[in-house]
């Protein structure tokens, strides 16, 4: 279902939503924060949406800190929350973490209780692939709307039935002639972006020739095995799991992790099956575009080029699969 | 930045066909306009796949752990030399496994500087003159080198390397007026002021990544601080207490160490200004001890070593003091 | 046989009802334990080769492999000292609560071995899911035919189920051998390590399976035996061991190449882990 609404009532509609729900929007280049009039629509923000869903800091249990204290499991927040500015590889981003979280309890609560309003990028970035990727911005995957910009209008696609509760009147029903336009440049897209064929020879690829290859070593040689990649990144889903314990009282908390630190295999013996540097560095990038490729068809990657842009040390995601798609 | 660059792959050719060094580590061009990436090089055939790193930020000594067992060159600045010299004092590296290929640094830029200037950089022109060309989607910009520079690099006061095996011919920065300009502003704000920047510009936008951490070269202990769990000394989340803690911790386990090579802030996703905390620290060090990191392999370092007259009351001077002997 | 239990983060309550030194030197401690609520206590079974996560508030969680079997009332960790969650449990006193989530992971797939010989290969103290695969065994022992096992610890004071070692070295059903690495005074029994035992008990491949659990070094050393003996690479079952944050498929540190040590796993044919990378 396509609708229009026109680009000045833009701000009527936020704030409408603003007393309704807790909205959150792109309030600068860094990121997303609660809506207080203004908007950063520019492109597309250096923090992803990841982190609605997978938060810094998510409390499992609550707990006396005494031995034999029973932990009460800790209800998270209820409320409904709209985000709105959401780039379509970063909701793509969060359909694919979906596939491992789906029966995760905390992470199912924050999907089911937050609307994600894409916005049609007017041209992609720099470093943005998405499309090799298999993304297909014009799908609305992870999202509930999508506001395509065009002449001074957003025509607005509608993913999920419950998205109806956040129009208001000003939301028309498109006529025949946009539906088709849209369709039309969607098609076009498609033609001119298409999957990366690197993809498939990956797929074929044996899996212990690509883990003994000897391109790992040059590689990874600039790599600061740092989290910075895995932190930007919309699609790493990695946590750590510790107990803070103040005083009396005591957490058990979820937090982002990454494989790329030393710690992040090591056994309480202090046995590490991924010791070096390297082997963590290729581990990384086996997982997102092997072993999750093989299982889920899709690599664990939406070709947003955070990690291309943001990595101080000039890895590049390009080279490595490419590299990885010739073994 | 032709001929630099060719006065490296020169040296560095000679270094490998003479057995100097196994491996020559520099930097070669990066993937984007404003980076440089490290390389590895093991023949004379390969030498041109070095440059003189416009935006050579992060410190190639750190490469040495990754290394290790090889006779390694680097293209060493004065940071760069300075931080193998706090390696050798500190027994992380023995002299004869590195040679250093000495280089005069005429200061690099930041690609945040760069990056700052359009929304989107095709391409830097750095010939080491006193003007940057930057091609960028508004058209092509002609900068003042000094404007691009990095903030260590303006800071710096030693641009050549105290140590090396040989030294390059390279036009060195001047020495810098005012090293701690940026470190004042700060110092002069009132007490809450300063927690309040050091709250919003540090504390709240960390991500907790250890960037800085993996990219300083004097940050090798194998088992983080952060990351000890029996005691446990720092939650691992981005609680604003435990991260604060994180960058008071590691700054100071820095001081009297730290080269100001300005790595840790080059490698930080955030470009939080990560480098004012040790700048600080390093500014206490020389006010309070005379005392400089990096410049002399065969002298003590600040923390490992007391002289009688330290300024602090400690156990030795009390009982001399008592005794009337000092 | 297994009611899948729901997979999160949530710890049962369970209290430690008894605590045994198995060790000389205190290092290996056994726990049983019985869930606070009766009912999920009585549906609680698990597949022997099953782990679960025992949780120390304020400390966090490990995965320890179940030792008992599920017809076995109480549930039984034998828990090694390394860390700080085992360094936390051990000091813990009978009648302690603590937290439990499990059964998880695969356990052997014992239906399968139904009319075959089964041979157990223990080393150390990787002997308890052995344990727990044993005594199901010795309770459906006519599905099963010739039961062997060969143990071996580096003395005798290392030795877990002591008294239970002497019951089932007097049972006709089961041949036992039972070994230490070097002479030790008291000690008649056997001595050498568990793959030069192996290869003198030689347990013929024909219509067998070789389970075997115990140290990397032991393991390299018995795999070959256990080929010369006739086993196929289908025949051997290993039991892998990672580090585990949630011990579910989420956080996915417990990877080795694409296979998840916690949800794939722990056991895995030798068949199968030489398909994996060798990151273990």
């Amino acid at each position: 279902m396509l609708y229009v609404l026109p680009q000045e009532k833009l701000s009527s509609w936020l704030k409408g939503l603003s007393e309704k729900y807790r909205l959150f929007v792109p309030v600068s280049a860094e990121g997303f924060g609660p809506y207080e009039g203004e908007l950063y629509l520019e492109a597309r923000t250096r923090l992803s949406v990841k982190e609605f869903f997978l938060p810094w800091r998510e409390p499992l249990l609550r707990f006396e800190a005494r031995p034999g204290a029973v932990p009460e499991p800790v209800a998270g927040p209820e409320e409904k929350r709209v985000v709105f500015g959401v780039r379509p590889c970063d909701a793509k981003g969060v359909a694919l973490i979906e596939k491992v979280f789906s029966e995760d309890e905390p992470f199912r609560r924050r999907r089911e209780g937050t609307f994600l309003v894409g916005l049609m990028c007017r041209e992609p970035g720099s470093q943005c692939f998405g499309w090799a990727m298999g993304l297909d911005p014009f799908a609305g995957e992870g999202l509930d709307l999508l506001f395509v910009e065009r002449e001074g209008r957003y025509l607005v696609s509608l993913f999920t039935a419950r998205a109806r509760e956040l129009l208001d009147e000003n939301f028309a029903p498109a006529d025949e002639e946009a539906a088709r336009a849209l369709e039309n440049e969607r098609e076009a897209f498609r033609q001119k972006y298409a999957a990366a064929p690197a993809l498939e020879k990956l797929k074929e690829a044996p899996l212990l020739a690509l883990y003994e290859a000897p391109f790992w070593e040059e590689l990874a040689l600039p790599c600061l095995n740092c989290g910075a990649c895995t932190f930007l990144c919309p699609t790493c889903y990695c946590f750590d799991v510790q107990d803070e314990v103040v005083g009396g009282e005591g957490v058990r908390v979820r937090l982002p992790d990454a494989c790329m630190f030393e710690l992040y295999s090591r056994h309480a013996s202090g046995h590490n099956p991924r010791r070096s540097p390297v082997a963590r560095f290729r581990n990384r990038f086996l997982h997102k575009f092997k072993y999750f490729l093989d299982l889920y068809g899709e690599p664990l990657c939406v070709g947003c080029g955070r990690c291309i842009e943001e990595c101080p040390a000039g890895v590049n995601l390009w080279d490595i699969i490419r590299t990885m798609s010739e073994v | 930045m032709g001929t630099l660059t060719e006065k490296i792959r020169e040296a560095a050719a000679k270094v490998l066909t003479e057995g100097r060094a196994e491996v020559v580590v520099g930097y070669g061009p990066g993937p984007l306009p404003y980076r440089n990436r490290l390389v590895a090089v093991r023949s004379a055939e390969e030498v041109n796949r070095l440059v003189w790193p416009s935006f050579g930020v992060l410190n190639p000594a750190n490469a040495l752990h990754k290394l290790r067992g090889q006779k390694v060159a680097l293209v060493a600045t004065g940071c760069v030399s300075r931080a193998v010299v706090v390696l050798l004092q500190e027994g992380q590296v023995k002299r004869e496994e590195v040679y250093l290929l000495g280089v005069p640094c005429p200061g690099m830029l930041d690609p945040a500087k760069v990056r700052a200037l359009a929304a989107k950089v095709t391409r830097v022109e750095d010939d080491l003159s006193d003007r940057v060309l930057v091609t960028t989607s508004e058209g092509k910009k002609e900068i003042a080198r000094e404007e691009l520079l990095r903030a260590n690099c303006l800071s710096c006061r030693h641009p050549s390397p105290p140590l090396y095996d040989e030294l390059i011919e390279a036009p060195a920065r001047p020495v810098s007026a005012e090293p701690y300009a940026q470190v004042e502003e700060i110092e002069g704000l009132s007490p809450s002021a300063r927690w309040a920047w050091f709250e919003k510009e540090i504390v709240s936008r960390c991500l907790r990544c250890y960037a800085c951490r993996q990219a300083c070269p004097l940050c090798y202990c194998p088992t983080c601080f952060v990351d000890d769990s029996r005691p446990q000394w720092v939650g691992k989340t981005r609680d604003p207490v435990d991260t604060a803690l994180y960058h008071l911790v590691r700054a100071y386990h820095l001081t009297g160490r730290c080269v100001d090579c300005g790595s840790c802030e080059a490698a930080c996703p955030q470009g939080i200004p990560l480098r004012l905390l040790t700048k600080k620290l390093e500014k206490e060090a020389l006010s309070a001890f005379g005392f400089e990191a990096g410049l002399d392999p065969e002298a003590p370092l600040l923390f490992t070593d007391f002289r009688e007259d330290d300024p602090e009351d400690f156990m030795i001077t009390h009982e001399l003091k008592a005794a009337g002997k000092i | 046989m297994v009611a899948a239990p729901k997979k999160n983060m949530i710890p049962e309550p369970a209290r430690i009802e008894r605590v045994v030194v198995e060790t000389d030197d205190g290092l290996l401690k056994s726990f049983y334990l019985r869930l606070l609520d009766e009912e999920a206590h009585r549906a609680f079974r698990h597949v022997p080769g099953q782990f679960a996560m025992l949780s120390v508030p304020g400390k966090g969680e490990c995965p320890i492999g179940i030792a008992s079997a599920p017809s076995e009332d109480l549930i039984l960790f034998t828990v090694f000292r390394t860390g700080l969650v085992t360094d936390a449990l051990h000091r813990l006193p009978e009648g302690t609560v603590i937290g439990l989530r499990g059964p998880l992971g695969n356990g052997y797939p014992l239906e399968d071995f139904r009319g075959k010989n089964v041979v157990l290969i223990a080393g150390g103290f990787a002997v308890t899911t052995l344990r727990a695969t044993l005594v199901y065994l010795l309770e459906h022992r006519d599905d099963y035919g010739e039961i062997t096992m060969i143990y071996g610890a580096r003395n005798p004071g290392l030795l877990l189920y002591k008294p239970e070692l002497k019951a089932w070295q007097e049972r006709k059903d089961l041949k036992l051998y039972l070994t230490v690495d070097r002479e030790a005074p008291g000690w008649d029994g056997l001595v050498g390590f568990v793959p030069q035992i192996t290869e003198q008990v030689a347990p013929s491949g024909e219509n067998a399976v070789a389970l075997v659990c115990g140290p990397p070094i032991m393991i390299k050393f018995t795999l070959p035996v256990l080929e010369k003996c006739g086993f196929t690479p289908e025949q051997v079952y290993l039991s892998l061991e990672n580090r585990m944050r949630c011990g579910i498929g989420l956080c996915h540190h417990c990877n080795v190449g694409p296979f998840l040590v916690c949800k794939d796993g722990p056991v895995i044919t030798l068949a199968e882990l030489k398909k994996l990378p060798p990151e273990y």
